[in-house]
């Protein structure tokens, strides 16, 4: 662009510098492509519509050569003065543009770092977003999501050890203070837990046989009672389990209600037309609650005398043909030559204190015959343990003796005690008919 | 007599006998009780051979067994007689997948006061001869008998070497230490080679025919349940379990 282009009024500035051939200290090289020379001209002189070989000629002859040194200087000093003014201001608006230039491109690398900054920092967040609008090269030199930032508080927290070590010591004092509660109740169920066993382990030694009870309501020791070892075939197996209170005693708590009744015998003979009571013995059970071995034995007593009468009163429907008849379901009477034996249940409280003055000769016999009943039951134990250990018969062998139709008890007694009598009548009647014979043949 | 045999099988080393016994005690709630067993088997004679155990073995027929079991007092009949001998026929036990060993088995008791085995002219003897069998071989089984639930019958026996001079004597004591010594001696080398072995057989008898009363297979199924409890029982002490139906075939070939 040449000076004598410039007026006032059309100031085309262009941010490139123009090229300085004539000072070599430049060590700028000037590219200047055509896609920046072409829009230049287009706003210096227009269109190229307008551009005509003749009117270049012209502008080139109407340069003056810088060679020319004797051309005769027509410009006015006024000129003169402007053209050097135009220059200074030339070189500073060339110097203000090059810094000017200089200072958007550090702009423009600056902001461009600062997205490639802000960029791989959302990238970390949201890497689809981060890097739309990172650099290529940025994206081949640094991993996405690499930079990372985070909130930092104004000031640091400085902890206060005070606090921390008072939680700690009240902390450790309350599990101190349960930890010595928990041992003296440890303790307390120690000694109580020893207590026990050692209850557990005297009734042992003495004999009894000792099981473990697994229960709906109960799990631990147990004792075993009954006679089924011994060959008895009640229902009540004679199963008592061993508590422990909580005073630590060992506490027999027998299953089913409690057994209260004892057998009891009595005689009874014709007296003006009625039979009344001469005789009667009653089975003695001493009760008693505070010696455990003493309750387990008063315990096994009771379900001796229980299964008696029940055995009795089984056999009552056996031998209803001799007049053995059962009243009312607890008492069974035997009609006897002379006598009645009446054979019942009555509790322990019961036992009326003329029983023990009672000396006469029905009392001896009525506890004869209470203690043959017992005997009578023993054996049959004994009978059903031998029958249990025998070689059985093949199964299906036909029997001819059913177990529930024998009187294994009732039948010998009454044998027994009907015999005499019996006898003594035949024996009369017999001796009555010879002396009679005799008298007639002599 | 009929009899269809439900049964199981186990074998014990010596050294467990004990326990094992210990442990019967407790489940049968009774004290073992010595027995005393002679098995007589005789052999049947060419002439007996009926059908063929094997086309190429030849023709062969069922041996049959003599036995009396002795007891001890606990279990012996009450009017103090001894025990009578037992003919017994066994079939070979039931094939298939089961749960306990079936056989069937004949038996036939002699009358007590028989004279059997006296002598070679005893009955068993001239009986067994009429039907052309002779006498094989003898041997005595010794051990102890228990009773299960009123039903299973327990046997823990071992082959004894040697026979007692009087049958009713049971030999007191454990005599193990003397099997090893007596194997040689031992007249029938097939079964020697079990001497020291305790076998354990827990069997019930069922009555079959026309004499037993009840639905048979209701029988089956009470025995097989008391077997199975049992077994459950002193399962971990010893096995119980079916043996190949094989070892218990009675039949053999005949030599001619």
């Amino acid at each position: 662009m040449s000076a004598s282009s410039l007026s006032g009024d059309d100031i085309f500035v262009s941010l490139e510098p123009p090229p300085l051939e004539e000072d070599p200290s430049h060590a700028i090289r000037s590219f200047r492509n055509l896609s920046q020379i072409i829009p230049q001209i287009a706003l210096e002189r227009g269109s190229f519509l307008n551009v005509t070989e003749d009117s270049l000629r012209k502008e080139i002859e109407a340069r003056p050569s810088p060679h020319d040194k004797n051309m005769p200087d027509e410009t006015p000093t006024k000129l003169k003065k402007s053209a050097t003014n135009l220059a200074e201001f030339e070189e500073d608006f060339n110097n203000a543009r090059a810094d000017l230039n200089r200072l958007i491109c550090a702009a423009q690398n600056e902001a461009a770092i600062s997205l490639d900054f802000v960029s791989l920092l959302i990238s970390s967040v949201r890497p689809a977003a981060g890097t739309t609008s990172m650099s290529p090269h940025l994206k081949s030199h640094v991993p996405v999501g690499s930079l990372g930032a985070d909130r930092i508080k104004s000031s640091p927290y400085v902890e206060d050890m005070s606090v921390c070590l008072g939680w700690k010591t009240q902390a450790v004092s309350a599990a101190s203070e349960r930890l010595a509660r928990a041992a003296e109740r440890l303790a307390e169920e120690a000694g109580l837990e020893k207590n026990y066993w050692e209850q557990v382990e005297k009734i042992a030694v003495s004999g009894e046989v000792l099981s473990k009870m697994r229960m709906p309501d109960y799990r631990g020791m147990g004792v075993r009672y009954g006679f089924a070892d011994a060959g008895s075939t009640y229902k009540e197996k004679g199963i008592a389990t061993l508590r422990r209170n909580v005073e630590g005693k060992l506490v027999v708590k027998t299953e089913g209600e409690r057994r209260t009744k004892v057998l009891s015998v009595a005689i009874m003979r014709p007296l003006h037309g009625e039979y009344v009571r001469t005789g009667q013995y009653a089975s003695k059970v001493n009760y008693e609650t505070r010696d455990v071995k003493k309750e387990i034995k008063q315990a096994r007593d009771l379900l001796f005398e229980d299964e008696l009468f029940f055995e009795i009163a089984r056999e009552t429907r056996i031998l209803g043909s001799q007049g053995i008849t059962l009243d009312f379901g607890n008492k069974v009477m035997i009609p006897l030559p002379a006598l009645q034996v009446a054979i019942e249940t009555i509790d322990l409280e019961d036992q009326d204190s003329s029983m023990e003055l009672d000396t006469g000769p029905d009392r001896v016999i009525a506890e004869a015959i209470n203690v043959a009943l017992h005997l009578l039951l023993s054996k049959l134990h004994r009978k059903n343990l031998t029958a249990r250990r025998s070689i059985p018969l093949p199964l299906g062998t036909r029997t001819n003796i059913t177990d529930t139709g024998k009187s294994e008890i009732l039948e010998p007694l009454v044998s027994s005690l009907a015999v005499s009598p019996i006898k003594d009548s035949l024996t009369t009647l017999i001796m009555d008919l010879t002396s009679a014979l005799k008298k007639n043949v002599i | 007599m009929s009899l269809q045999e439900l049964s199981l099988y186990a074998a014990l080393p010596p050294s467990r006998v004990a326990t094992f016994l210990s442990t019967l005690s407790a489940v049968t709630g009774m004290r073992a009780v010595p027995v005393l067993q002679h098995h007589l088997v005789f052999s049947p004679t060419p002439a007996s051979a009926s059908g063929a155990l094997h086309p190429a073995i030849g023709p062969a027929a069922t041996q049959l067994e003599a036995s009396r079991i002795d007891v001890h007092r606990d279990l012996a009949p009450a009017n103090g007689a001894k025990s009578s001998w037992t003919l017994t026929i066994p079939t070979i036990p039931e094939s298939g997948k089961r749960n306990v060993q079936v056989q069937y088995i004949n038996r036939t008791t002699f009358r007590p006061d028989e004279q059997c085995v006296t002598d070679d002219t005893g009955i068993l003897f001239r009986f067994l001869r009429a039907l052309d069998y002779v006498y094989a071989y003898d041997y005595l089984e010794r051990g102890h008998l228990f009773v299960y639930s009123g039903m299973v019958i327990i046997k823990v026996t071992q082959l004894s070497p040697q026979s007692p001079p009087q049958l009713h004597e049971i030999p007191v004591g454990d005599e193990d230490e003397h099997v090893a010594d007596t194997v040689a001696q031992h007249r029938d080398p097939e079964t020697a080679k079990f001497l020291g072995v305790w076998v354990v057989h827990a069997y019930v008898d069922i009555l079959t025919g026309s004499e037993s009363v009840g639905d048979d297979l209701e029988k089956v199924r009470i025995a097989t349940e008391r077997l199975e409890a049992l077994k459950a029982e002193i399962a971990g002490v010893v096995e119980l379990g079916i043996p190949d139906r094989g070892i218990l075939d009675p039949r053999v070939q005949i030599r001619k």
